[in-house]
């Protein structure tokens, strides 16, 4: 199952990475443009490391998304709500692709405040990343553009953390990097804006697909293996249903007699 | 000066949304972000920068706090480069006006409109598969048929069931953004036209394909031998046959005969017309005799060819009127009308009033004549005036249809619409003007003529001489001569050689309107004179830094304050200066209408410059000194017709740029070469007097022969008065060269121009520069020796032919069959000259980046 999860993973983030285009094609451009010099650096070279660093910390967040989800799934789970991670987050992007909608359609809303200590650092660290030498400044504006509270690639990480596994959250991340990869790599190799006509239509057709995603998990088909193999029981009865070799209508010893 | 970038000072396009689209409490509109231009919804009235997410405001306040906001423009610039019509979503609402339906749309009884719109995008008949399809996607179309060659769309709709922006919004969606056609009416009448031509081309090709397969028959019937009643049968067939082809298609040429007679004059179709009419006779005579030679196949064949011939005619005669319609889409079709409560809706530009207010976006064509109300911004007037730099517009002040605003939004009441407008006058005197020139003689008809007298007196004097000894022979020999002499070789010679040529200087990139033209660029005649425009003919057309005094270290930092104004002399040096930034610039601010000041950082080092960079006044208003040196250099590129424009560094001045319109390399050279073919060489420009001479002299024209501040109603005027005493050709790029290019003996459109230029002149060239000309006139005069060498070979064969006729050595069989070898003499000889060869130069000149055209064209 965890391969329909990339696969929406990955179509979603293709479809929506005009979004990322016209946010990040700014940083893109600035990051894997050569410096003219005599170690001049290649375009390819830039761009390798632009990406590169979008990765590692696209990674690293899911990594820690799914960590997160983890520990939210087994507290979940130990409250008696299975798969919380998976319900929580299939939530989260419903109603985070709602708003957009409701928002595209004339409903003003205000957006959550940014904390000014994140915008003044995210400030900061791209003032001094521009100042660094070539390869290092792509990789270092890559690194930084996890910092951009884009509501868009969020949305992502909680799906990661939806899986409730560390692991399983960076692939995830890995994989909406994947997604992301040929509209920004285009932009650095100068294909600027290739959105065009279809830009209008792209808010309304990614925030259905992250509602798809979400739904999809909310419905339980999408569910990671890792969910699968370790399932925590809710109640003795369960708990001893799950034993091997137990006929299923024997009948709890320690529960008998009570109601669950 | 005024820093700007769009993002800042341009508030975003926003339109009011649908009512279903409101929420009840609050009045929402659609604009873009600021930042990544996605569409979305704010409350009415919020100004100031809009982001569709915290992301996006974040990435926003990165980039300006990093200096990096030149970003913006430079995105702007790409996309409104990228595609004119790939803009925010269009909602056609000004198809919906009475108006346009008015104008455009034509009423059927059954409650049905039919309407024609061009469409942008149209490539191939894969294309026309999808048109052609908007049936199923929007129920009210009913049919919808694209032209492919003219991009198209014929809609058939019913307005009940959906409107006609609906259907328009649905083409755009489709990839096909449309646009009102105009005259559709006289397109309808011409197409009608061109119909009737190719059924008549059909029923001739017919004809003439049947009675060759039944004289196969007959020939062979010569040789082997054929029963009697079959080659009796197959002459009736042939006759039958031949006299429909003469009867129907062959009309055409009986018609221009007895129209010629008629206006007592003669053309080439009064002895085609003979000739066919009275071979077709004779023929008839002998299939009913049932003795003697037949040539219907000869006549039928001559008959569908000379169709084609006329056809293909036809054609290029409804190219050069096509280009007319152009004129009328410089102002633009659509106008943002501002409404009581503030709201703008798209109008068409034919609905505006008087009196109305209407709102100019950055990047839009002013659609009518007004006041400005609100707003203020640079205009680009060139396209009326010549003038290269654009002109600052306040409150108050006076705008013109057809000029560009550059910079940002404005509201202009209207004082002048359509063709009152100041461009509209222009174009009727360009329409005037193609409707005065005089009708070119073309050279066949002057040589051709006495031929044809002489001829039909020829064949007239035959008749009578043999007409006692044998009124069969009579006839046969004056059919002969008039068949053998027909002069197809003498009438294909100057059309072809000028078809061939036109083709191939279409490959040289020299556009040309019809081949006539290139008689006239021939030779000067006597007092033939080429008239130059300069801004964009004899000059680049652009500002730019013609030349720098100073250190490079000191225009490099003046490069890198540059990069931080998208003002029009802030581009210049830094296109001037052409390299990547090594700097950063701290701070900047701009003087408004002085100067820039600002603080540059070396990127490797922690040393910093306080860069100034304007006029001397600006300079001492800051307590600069100007040197000297440059001082002399100041006033010596004013006397040139030049701006000067200082740069101090760290309160010294250092350095100085000149700001002009620089002329082009090869414009010298060119002046040079006219000389030679002996034309004499004029300047007429809307430019400053001192500018125009100084251009003219460094292009070796006299400073007498060079005028400046000339307004476009003067330019025609001085132009019309040199056509009546000479040849004139006149060379310009701009819609205030437009009347002048159509008054001219021949108009020549340089690359680059404006639509208006394109489609008065007569030969539009898709190279830079002036050598395209001289290219032109070399490659006229190769031309007119090889027409001379088909005319002369033409009437060496008629004078043989005629002579063997005469004397009874040719029958009116072998006539049909050897009458042809004038015509392949002609167009062998017309194949085998090159008139125009693609030079290196030539094809370097189709694929270099030039000027780009400022307007979408449609064609």
């Amino acid at each position: 199952m965890i391969f329909v999860l990339f696969s929406a993973v990955l179509t979603a983030s293709l479809l929506g990475s005009a979004h990322c285009a016209g946010m990040c094609g700014a940083f893109a451009a600035f990051a894997v443009t050569p410096k003219p010099g005599p170690n001049i650096a290649s375009k390819a070279a830039l761009n390798v490391a632009y990406n590169g660093g979008r990765l590692i910390t696209y990674s690293a967040l899911g990594l820690a998304a799914g960590s997160f989800g983890a520990l939210f799934d087994f507290g979940g789970a130990i409250l008696g709500i299975q798969r919380a991670a998976v319900l929580g987050a299939a939530v989260f992007m419903i109603g985070f692709a709602l708003l957009a909608i409701l928002r595209q359609f004339g409903f003003a809303t205000k957006h959550l405040p940014i904390p000014s200590a994140l915008t003044s650092f995210v400030r900061a660290a791209h003032a001094r990343a521009f100042d660094l030498s070539p390869i290092r400044r792509a990789l270092a504006v890559g690194m930084l553009t996890t910092l951009l509270p884009c509501g868009w690639l969020y949305a992502f990480v909680i799906t990661s953390a939806g899986t409730a596994n560390p692991f399983l959250g960076a692939a995830t991340m890995a994989v909406f990097w994947l997604g992301t990869l040929p509209v920004m790599a285009a932009i650095g190799f100068g294909v600027q804006f290739l959105t065009g006509r279809l830009r209008r239509h792209l808010p309304l057709a990614t925030n259905l697909l992250i509602i798809g995603v979400g739904m999809w998990m909310l419905a339980g088909r999408i569910v990671a293996p890792a969910q699968q193999a370790r399932l925590i029981p809710t109640s003795m009865q369960q708990a001893v249903d799950s034993l091997p070799g137990k006929p299923a209508d024997t009948p709890c010893p320690l529960c008998e007699g009570h109601t669950p | 000066m005024s820093a700007l970038s769009p993002a800042a000072t341009s508030p975003p396009s926003a339109s009011v949304a649908p009512a279903s689209h409101i929420s009840p409490a609050q009045t929402s509109t659609q604009v873009e972000c600021t930042h990544c231009r996605l569409p979305m919804s704010i409350v009415a009235g919020n100004s100031g920068p809009h982001f569709c997410c915290n992301g996006c405001e974040t990435a926003h306040a990165v980039i300006t706090s990093c200096g990096l906001d030149g970003y913006y423009a430079l995105r702007d610039r790409l996309e409104a480069s990228a595609a004119s019509a790939d803009h925010a979503p269009r909602r056609y609402s000004e198809f919906d006006d009475p108006t346009f339906r008015k104008l455009y749309c034509r009423e059927a009884p059954d409650g049905l409109v039919q309407t024609e719109l061009l469409l942008e995008g149209v490539h191939c008949v894969a294309c026309v598969w999808l048109v052609e399809r908007l049936p199923r996607v929007n129920s009210a179309v009913l049919e919808s048929t694209l032209d492919l060659r003219r991009c198209s769309v014929r809609l058939t709709f019913d307005p009940r069931v959906g409107p006609l922006s609906r259907i328009a919004a649905d083409l755009d969606a489709l990839g096909y953004p449309p646009h009102p056609a105009r005259r559709a009416a006289q397109r309808d009448a011409r197409r009608a036209e061109d119909r009737q031509m190719l059924v008549k081309l059909a029923v001739a090709g017919a004809c003439a394909g049947n009675i060759m397969l039944l004289f196969f028959a007959l020939y062979a019937g010569m040789f082997e031998g054929i029963e009697g009643g079959f080659q009796q049968l197959f002459r009736w067939a042939a006759m039958i046959l031949n006299t429909i082809c003469l009867a129907w298609p062959g009309l055409v040429f009986a018609r221009s005969a007895l129209g010629a007679l008629r206006a007592r004059t003669i053309n080439l179709d009064v002895p085609i017309a003979m000739g066919l009419y009275l071979g077709g006779a004779w023929g008839i005579w002998k299939t009913i005799t049932g003795e003697g030679d037949l040539y219907f196949d000869s006549i039928s064949a001559l008959i569908f060819f000379l169709l084609i011939g006329r056809y293909v005619q036809q054609r290029q005669q409804r190219f050069a009127s096509d280009a007319l319609e152009l004129l009328f889409n410089l102002a633009g079709s659509t106008a943002h009308r501002v409404g009581a409560d503030g709201a703008c809706v798209d109008v068409p530009t034919e609905s505006l009033h008087v009196g109305e207010t209407v709102e100019v976006r950055a990047g839009e064509t002013i659609p009518a004549d007004g006041v400005v109300l609100l707003g203020n911004s640079k205009v680009d007037c060139s396209i009326l005036t010549g003038e290269s730099r654009p002109l600052t517009v306040n409150i108050g002040d006076s705008v013109a249809a057809g000029s560009v605003n550059l910079q940002s939004v404005l509201r202009v009441t209207v004082v002048a619409t359509g063709e009152s407008t100041r461009i509209g006058k222009l174009l009727r005197m360009v329409e005037d003007a193609q409707a005065r020139r005089a009708p070119i003689v073309r050279l066949a008809d002057r040589w051709g003529a006495w031929l044809l007298y002489g001829l039909l007196l020829l064949a007239a004097a035959t008749l009578i001489f043999w007409w006692p000894i044998s009124p069969t022979l009579a006839f046969d020999r004056a059919a002969a001569l008039l068949i053998a002499t027909c002069p197809c070789g003498l009438g294909l010679a100057t059309p072809l050689a000028m078809t061939v040529a036109v083709g191939l200087a279409a490959r040289c990139g020299i556009l040309i309107k019809g081949g006539e033209i290139l008689e006239l660029l021939a030779r000067p005649g006597e007092r033939g004179t080429i008239v130059l425009d300069k801004t964009g003919t004899m000059t680049e057309g652009v500002l730019s830094v013609a030349r720098w005094t100073g250190p490079a270290s000191v225009l490099e930092l003046a490069g890198a304050l540059c990069r931080t104004s998208s003002h029009p002399v802030s581009k210049a040096v830094v296109r001037h200066l052409n390299v990547a930034p090594r700097m950063k610039v701290a701070h900047s601010h701009e003087h408004r209408g002085m100067g820039l000041e600002g603080t540059v950082i070396e990127e490797t080092s922690p040393h910093e410059w306080r860069v100034l960079l304007g006029h001397a006044e600006f300079l001492g208003t800051q307590n600069v000194a100007i040197p000297p040196d440059l001082a002399f250099e100041a006033d010596r590129c004013a006397a040139n017709g030049l701006s000067p424009l200082f740069v101090a560094v760290d309160g010294v001045c250092a350095g100085l740029a000149e700001m002009g319109d620089r002329i082009r390399p090869d414009t010298a050279a060119a002046v040079r070469r006219f000389r030679a073919f002996g034309w004499s060489v004029r300047v007429l420009s809307g430019d400053r007097e001192e500018v125009v001479r100084h251009v003219a002299s460094e292009a070796g024209i006299s400073p007498q022969d060079a005028l400046g501040g000339i307004c476009p109603e003067a330019k025609l005027n001085i132009v019309r008065e040199l056509t009546s005493k000479g040849r004139t050709v006149m060379i310009g790029d701009g819609v205030n060269d437009a009347a002048a290019l159509a008054a001219a003996s021949v108009g020549v459109a340089v690359r680059g121009g404006a639509e208006a230029s394109l489609a008065a002149a007569d030969v539009s060239l898709t190279s830079d520069g002036l050598l395209p000309v001289v290219e032109l006139l070399e490659g006229a005069r190769r031309l007119m020796w090889t027409i001379y060498l088909t005319i002369t070979t033409s009437l060496l064969y008629n004078l043989v032919a005629a002579s063997l006729a005469l004397l009874g050595y040719i029958s009116p069989l072998l006539a049909a069959i050897i009458m042809p070898a004038s015509s392949l003499t002609a167009v062998a000889i017309c194949m085998k000259s090159r008139p125009f060869r693609p030079s290196p130069r030539a094809m370097r000149g189709q694929t270099s980046p030039g000027r780009p055209n400022t307007r979408g064209a449609l064609v």
